[in-house]
């Protein structure tokens, strides 16, 4: 039995050994998404990715960071604007029907030429809402003027309330052909105008306001009240100075000689607002820099045999001068590019080489190295975001980096034996705030 | 051709191109271990690719030994893989009997020194392991041509020694039976 077994076993195994199967087409590409830790042909991106990880992940947080502290101040201000933009869309429609009726009331007197004239009358103490939202309890005829108090009144962001007296930016108003003198406002305060348009950027006066003469109402034609041109004022500035503090974290690398620390800039920043597109900027920034090389490159490029890898530290003082221009303009903010040159003053390296553990002759492997040159010595190009937060004050984050122009400028070490220099590249990011000078 | 010791110094690495080569080579290798198991070609293949992945995934565990043993030692291994992935596939499926034959198309020639009597002969013979119901024939494969115990296939299957045993009698009382009724046709067809 147990002979029979076996050979019954062997028939088997001899004919699983033998038999053919249908071959298998290959799906290897299939599989291959499977396996976990197969390691593919590593592409660029994956490089980059991997080499860069860390520097990556920081310029991640730096940009992140500023962002979701200018997301939040909407919160913060939120119940404000929440109530500012119904009221200000409640006006919006009012002005409409205000126009509408203004037209209405000329197409009358225009087919009744004997009638009196109609005209515009707004009584100085009468009130006629004390909020913007109470509009829809008016008289028709009264809708045109808003004599709250200023304190009362909630306006956007985009609106300009102009104050209790606030007389220079009323100097600029002008009424169809006819202009309001400086002293008839002057002796004749405007209790206020609102203005807004929320479809733009910036705000505009309407044709809607009260003036006092000698305690009377002023009396507006509605010829005149129909031509009242839309006047800006002036909000965002479209040309003026600013000043700005700027900091942030500065990369510095000899070419392809990756990186071991990060340092650092920190300065002033003044600029002029061409208009609403260019603005010229300089300024003057503390910069501290390291940089690494590695002794093959230092090396080949010094034509010495002894250097392991070398370390720089710098200081300098960095005078840029850019152009800037407005991208995309939006109420809440502009994005930006840059582009300009910067020059390095007062530059002091302290450079520390690392000898090979074979070189035993004494080698002076420390040394400092200066210049100072007003000439350019980089090319910079920038790309940021400004965020408004106020009427004149705007955060900005601004990615850049520097291409070395000539050398011997602030852009380079000399090497000690070759008397060559090596050109030095930076990058960094720009945090700042900047605020318009009246 | 790359030298299997090579091959396999690759695929320790996690090295694609090696893996490729090592797949493509004993795609049908792995494949004939598992048919045996499972019945369905289609699922078969499915079952050798599941058994590459484990073996990919596991290769830096792989003991490197002298040029001529490393082909034997990765024969083995990826053997005992494919046969594990097979017993898991059936486990899955709560080694329930099949239905329907096998297609014609599942079958090939792989050695042109066997004439074609021979290759019929295997093939059914095949075909009778393959029919058999899913526990008996997972046994009688294990013990009869792969060359485990006993204790090895209770473990390994989570049965009892005694079932083991019997479940291969049995087997094999069913291999014998269909090989005289095999004898019977093909007497007849003469």
């Amino acid at each position: 039995m147990q002979d029979l077994n076996e050979d019954l076993d062997d028939l088997f195994r001899h004919a699983v050994d033998k038999f053919g199967l249908k071959p298998v087409v290959s799906k290897w590409d299939e599989l291959s998404g499977r396996i976990i830790s197969i390691k593919r042909p590593r592409s660029l991106a994956d490089t980059i990715r991997s080499k860069y990880r860390k520097w990556m992940m920081l310029l991640a947080l730096i940009i992140l960071l500023p962002i979701a502290i200018l997301s939040l101040m909407p919160v913060i201000k939120g119940y404000k604007t929440t109530k500012s933009k119904a009221q200000g869309a409640a006006l919006q429609t009012e002005i409409k029907k205000n126009t509408n009726e203004i037209a209405n009331q000329k197409t009358n007197t225009e087919h009744n030429p004997g009638s009196k004239m109609q005209e515009l009358l707004v009584k100085p103490s009468e009130k006629t809402f004390d909020k913007p939202s109470e509009t829809s309890s008016m008289k028709p005829a009264m809708k045109t003027v808003v004599t709250a108090a200023p304190e009362d009144i909630d306006y956007h962001k985009n609106e300009r309330l102009i104050p209790e007296k606030n007389l220079a930016v009323l100097q600029r108003i002008e009424i169809g052909s006819a202009f309001i003198s400086e002293a008839a406002i002057k002796s004749n305060p405007v209790v206020q105008i609102h203005s807004y348009d929320l479809g733009l950027e910036a705000a505009y006066s309407i044709n809607t306001l009260s003036l006092f003469e000698n305690g009377e109402p002023l009396t507006l034609h509605l010829s005149h009240q129909k031509n009242l041109p839309l006047q800006h004022l002036d909000y965002p500035r479209r040309q003026g100075f600013y000043l700005g503090l700027v900091a942030g974290p500065m990369l510095t690398q000899v070419k392809h000689q990756g990186l071991k620390k990060s340092g650092f800039d920190f300065g002033l920043l003044a600029g002029y607002t061409l208009n609403k597109k260019f603005s010229i900027e300089t300024g003057l920034f503390y910069t501290k820099q390291y940089y690494y090389v590695t002794g093959k490159y230092y090396n080949e490029f010094a034509g010495v045999n002894y250097a392991a890898s070398l370390e720089g530290s710098r200081n300098a003082i960095e005078m840029p001068l850019t152009l800037k221009y407005n991208i995309i303009c939006k109420p809440a903010g502009n994005f930006f590019i840059a582009a300009g040159i910067s020059s390095y003053v007062g530059v002091s390296d302290k450079i520390l080489i690392h000898v090979m553990d074979s070189v035993h002759i004494p080698i002076p492997n420390h040394f400092d190295y200066g210049v100072t040159s007003l000439l350019p010595s980089y090319i910079n190009i920038s790309l940021g975001y400004e965020y408004k937060i106020g009427k004149f004050a705007n955060i900005r984050i601004e990615p850049y980096f520097q291409i070395p122009l000539n050398s011997n400028t602030g852009n380079s070490f000399k090497t000690q034996n070759s008397g060559g220099s090596i050109p030095v590249f930076n990058s960094g990011i720009h945090i700042g705030i900047s605020r318009f000078i009246r | 051709m790359d030298n299997i010791t090579h091959i396999i110094k690759g695929c320790i690495r996690q090295e694609y191109k090696y893996q490729k080569i090592l797949y493509e080579r004993y795609l049908g290798f792995a494949l004939k271990i598992v048919f045996r198991y499972m019945y369905r070609y289609e699922k078969a293949i499915d079952v050798v690719h599941d058994g590459f992945v484990k073996l990919f995934n596991h290769f830096p565990n792989f003991k490197i030994g002298k040029d001529e043993e490393n082909e034997k030692i990765l024969f083995a291994w990826l053997k005992k893989v494919m046969i594990n992935a097979s017993i898991d596939e059936l486990r899955k499926g709560q080694m329930m009997p099949e239905i329907g034959g096998i297609p014609e198309f599942v079958w090939g020639i792989t050695d042109i020194h066997n004439d074609a009597d021979q290759q019929v002969l295997y093939k059914e013979l095949v075909t009778l392991i393959v029919e058999l119901p899913p526990a008996y024939r997972t046994v009688f494969n294990l013990y009869a041509i792969d060359g485990y115990s006993h204790a090895e296939i209770s473990e390994m299957l989570n049965i009892p020694v005694g079932t083991s045993k019997s479940n291969l009698s049995r087997a094999r009382m069913m291999l014998q039976k269909n090989i005289k009724e095999l004898e019977k046709v093909n007497l007849c067809r003469i």
